[in-house]
């Protein structure tokens, strides 16, 4: 069964780490898949933004290609506007002759140059254009040859020319009238007048020749400037007509570019359409691929937290049916073996005492086993604690050699040991798992051997005054282990091969008990084995070295003396634990009477007077945490403080630990011997006795100085896994009771009883529950006395007993804060 | 300010600290067995004074453990008078060293309080009793 489980656990665990590893070859291919979506996405984007930039590239191209076909349209009129002006300039020069029009005239030439130029350095597309362009070239260069033709007919000099022809024709008269002249002279005499009429007319008629001459070269030129107005006219609309499809030109290919614009714009904005819409779609993928991926995961933990709490509860379970199996054992166990033993001490045949012998072993072997299972579970769980007792290891040792020896012998073996001298007498631990250790050891080495010899060898190393390593070593020469073998054996439930468990027996279980309590101790265990030559097994194990004085363990003798007559309530559902109570008391004259669960106690024990309950825990109608609850809250003043021993199959901490807070008096684990439960039946007798016995010595006024008990068990019981707390509040008894007696020395020295009363009051509730009842009567009866004013007689003498005993007190403490840490 | 329904605050005043710390060690571990068992959370504030500020400077409390002998020559039942005037439902249980107390704290209270003799062996279990009874009370009413 316990393979079972254990092989249950490991499968469930093998699940859990194999959805952990496809969870995470998930997540591995998730984050693949994300990173490739992710990587295709900003592919996409830095495609769709190359592509994006181009297209508007192109577009602002385009458009700055319009912008220039404005400006070449821009241009041309303005060409047009200086070919005006030029023309302006001219007619207004030929009218006016203001050299302002010429000089006006020639900036519009170098301007019209000028736009010329730009206009042929925008537009060089097109050979139609260019054709053009030359022509409109050739026109302008005609138009601005007709201007200066008509400036060159408006000669300024023409009129200067006319006058000179006047000046020569006058010169030429002047000539004729010297030369007449002299003539003159000499016919001045002869006639003056007659001849100067003469000159005069000659003149006028030179003057109207000239005249006629210069109105005819006028018409001419008239005619020729209308011949050139006329042609610059027609030159001038050609120019027009060439600007107008020069315009209309550019016009139509902005048309066509804005269209390809528009075209180019579409098309871009469908692509990066296009492209989102492909994003989009990835994004979608992706956010599919995440939530899923989520989803899953979700999933993925849900499962795990379930197959966590899956393993939890079998783990749970597996702590359950361990102590519920141990309860349901150890009850028919601790039938068996206590009616064994009863039976042992009745007259018997040989062969029905041998066959009562095989009965114990065997009881013993499977309580052995439980016992074996249990500790398991509890040193798993990190439950098992170590207690810290003084005791001698090699008593330890020769209880365990006496235990084993009739095994060995049973099996012809040689049992040796070495114990070496320097071992201390007194080690401070856990006697109880050391024996366990050894126990296991040399079982296992027992059983394992068929011939030879199987020896342990004690001794010490690193030991100094305080500590020591205790060393021990178990060899023997059985059937040995190979290096495999070996790796195995510390493994709950394993023993080197399946064959050795139907061979040999046993569950598997003792060396990896040694193992988890040689680590609990913080020592070490090491195995040396050859296969078919036997098998050696070191453990190390510090300890404290302990002291003689402090040594608990030993064996008294018991006294049962006042047990006869005393009344005890058996409560208990199962008729043979009962009886075998029943049997075991009777033996000591108590007188028994039986209940068989809580409620049946409580009635019992209300009707009638009883002196101890010996209480079960589960069982039915009422168990008996309620009954024992409901009897200490009683209103019954006896009746509550009646001792209560638990009687119980639980094992585990924290049952103990329950129990032990319901103020029971004592607990009894089952199966539990005779010895044991008088022992225990006794130690609380007498401890509820003892304040009778006190007040009885006191009345013979003996003298006798009888050392004041301390009773750390209900201080331990409140602190049940925690040392410290525990050394605490030990350590505060005594500083508490320290200062005291300091202070309740000096109120009596004033005199002050009512000081005096007061401090005794507060010094005695912690003695209370240390049980150090003597100091404690002492303390209430100096309090008493103390406010009756009755304690100035008394005082020397109970001031004496109050060191006395609070010395006796704080030193035992001490003892035990020593023992403790 | 009112305590919360699934909520048990004690109070424990106690001059004695040896007693005091024992005490709250032992309502410590009963109540968190309680709490566990009935969803219940539980308080404890802890003085050894009873002119410890803490103590009326917690808010109301719903048990109150007080010692009848206090340091200062302060009376358990002065003291249990003050904490009434914050918690006026609040449950009391006075503790002392001597048996005969009782019938001094009944004529001196006028509201009901349960005494402990703390020289009883059983007076700590009886005091966690006292608690639990407090807590299935508090329980019950707000049902």
């Amino acid at each position: 069964m316990m393979k079972f489980i254990k092989k249950y656990i490991a499968d469930k665990e093998q699940q859990i780490r194999l959805e952990m590893k496809t969870n995470w070859s998930k997540r591995f291919s998730f984050e693949q898949g994300i990173g490739l979506v992710m990587f295709v996405a900003f592919i996409l984007v830095i495609m769709t933004g190359v592509i994006a930039f181009n297209r508007f590239t192109g577009v602002v191209n385009k458009l700055s290609e319009e912008t220039i076909a404005e400006t070449q349209l821009l241009k041309a009129e303005v060409l047009f506007n200086e070919l005006t002006d030029a023309d302006n300039n001219v007619k207004s020069f030929s009218l006016s002759k203001d050299s302002i029009y010429l000089d006006q005239f020639y900036n519009n030439v170098t301007q019209i140059t000028k736009k010329i130029n730009d206009l042929e350095k925008i537009e060089k597309e097109t050979e139609d254009f260019q054709v053009r362009m030359e022509r409109l070239d050739f026109l302008v260069e005609e138009k601005l040859l007709i201007l200066q033709d008509v400036l060159y007919l408006q000669d300024p000099f023409r009129v200067g020319q006319a006058l000179k022809k006047v000046d020569d024709e006058l010169n030429s008269l002047n000539t004729k009238s010297e030369i007449e002249n002299k003539n003159l002279i000499q016919k001045m005499f002869r006639s003056t007048r007659r001849d100067a009429k003469e000159s005069v007319d000659k003149l006028q008629k030179k003057i109207k020749t000239v005249r006629s001459e210069e109105l005819k070269i006028e018409l001419e030129i008239k005619e020729q400037e209308l011949a050139l107005f006329n042609r610059d006219k027609q030159v001038t609309t050609k120019i027009r007509n060439m600007l107008d499809m020069i315009q209309e030109g550019s016009l139509q290919r902005a048309a066509r570019r804005a269209e390809v614009a528009a075209r180019n714009v579409k098309e871009t904005n469908q692509q990066i359409a296009i492209f989102c819409i492909f994003s989009g779609i990835l994004l979608l993928v992706m956010g599919f691929i995440i939530a899923n991926y989520v989803s899953n995961n979700k999933r993925y933990k849900k499962a795990l937290r379930q197959a966590k709490r899956e393993a939890e509860e079998l783990g749970n379970a597996k702590s359950r049916f361990l102590a519920n199996m141990s309860h349901e054992i150890r009850t028919p166990l601790n039938a068996i073996i206590g009616f064994t033993d009863q039976l042992a001490e009745t007259p018997l045949a040989e062969s029905q005492s041998e066959d009562l012998q095989m009965i114990q072993k065997s009881a013993d072997h499977l309580l052995y086993l439980i016992n074996d299972v249990l500790d398991l579970t509890k040193l798993q769980a990190h439950k098992l604690s170590l207690e810290k007792l003084n005791f001698c290891a090699h008593e330890t040792m020769d209880e365990v050699m006496s235990i084993v020896a009739t095994q060995a012998k049973d099996k012809n073996l040689k049992l040796l040991y070495d114990w070496h001298p320097q071992i201390p007498k007194t080690l401070a631990g856990d006697p109880h798992r050391l024996k366990q250790i050894m126990l296991n050891l040399l079982n296992n080495a027992i059983k394992f051997t068929s011939a030879g010899e199987v020896k342990m060898n004690c001794s010490v190393k690193l030991q100094n005054d305080v500590r020591t390593t205790f060393c021990m070593e178990v060899s023997d020469t059985g059937i040995g282990m190979n290096e495999e073998q070996i790796q195995k054996i510390f493994e709950e439930f394993e023993q080197a091969e399946l064959s050795t468990t139907r061979q040999y027996g046993g569950s598997g279980l003792g060396l990896s008990i040694v193992k988890m309590l040689v680590e609990l101790h913080k020592g070490i265990i090491n195995v040396a084995s050859t296969s078919g030559k036997g098998t050696s097994i070191k453990i190390e194990i510090p300890y404290l070295i302990g002291t003689d004085e402090q040594k608990i363990i030993e064996k008294k003798e018991l006294s049962t003396d006042g047990f006869r007559g005393k009344r005890i309530l058996i409560v208990d559902d199962e008729e043979f634990n009962r009886k075998l109570l029943n049997r075991i008391l009777a033996k000591y004259a108590f007188v028994v009477s039986e209940a068989e669960n809580g409620q049946q106690a409580i009635k019992e024990a209300e009707a009638n007077e009883y002196d101890m309950i010996l209480m079960d825990m589960r069982m039915p109608v009422m168990n008996g945490m309620d009954a024992t609850r409901s009897i200490r809250r009683s209103e019954n003043k006896i009746l509550k403080k009646i001792p209560i021993i638990a009687l119980t199959a639980a094992t585990t901490q924290e049952e103990k630990e329950q129990i032990e807070a319901l103020g029971i008096n004592g607990f009894m684990a089952k199966p539990f011997k005779e010895r044991a439960l008088i022992e225990k039946m006794q130690k609380i007798f007498k401890t509820s006795s003892k304040k009778l016995i006190k007040t009885s010595m006191r009345d013979s006024k003996s003298k006798k100085a009888e050392k004041p008990v301390l009773n750390f068990d209900y201080l331990r019981s409140t602190s049940p896994r925690d040392d410290d707390f525990y050394c605490e509040m030990l350590q505060l008894f005594n500083k508490s009771l320290i200062e005291g007696m300091v202070e309740i020395k000096q109120e009596g020295i004033r005199k002050d009883w009512e000081a005096v009363a007061n401090l005794a009051h507060k010094m005695s509730t912690p003695c209370k529950h240390l049980g150090a009842d003597e100091l404690y009567s002492l303390l209430k009866s100096i309090e008493k006395k103390g406010r009756t004013a009755g304690l100035e007689g008394s005082w020397e003498q109970d001031l004496s007993r109050l060191i006395e005993l609070s010395h006796s007190a704080v030193s035992l403490v001490n003892e035990e804060l020593t023992l403790k840490k | 300010m009112r305590t919360n329904e699934r909520k048990l605050k004690i109070a424990v005043v106690e001059d004695n600290y040896f007693y005091n710390k024992i005490l709250c060690r032992q309502l410590q571990t009963y109540t968190n067995v309680l709490a566990v068992e009935n969803n219940f959370h539980f308080e404890i504030v802890s003085v050894t004074s009873a002119f410890d500020v803490s103590l009326f400077q917690s808010g109301e409390f719903d048990v109150a453990i007080i010692d009848y002998f206090l340091d200062e020559n302060v009376l358990g039942t002065e003291v249990l008078k003050k904490i009434r005037e914050q918690s006026s439902s609040c449950k009391a249980l006075v503790i002392s060293q001597s048996d005969n107390i009782v019938y001094k704290i009944k004529s001196n209270v006028e509201q009901f309080v349960e005494f402990v003799c703390k020289a009883d062996r059983y007076a700590i279990s009886q005091i966690c009793y006292f608690v639990e009874t407090a807590m299935e009370m508090k329980s019950e009413s707000k049902r």
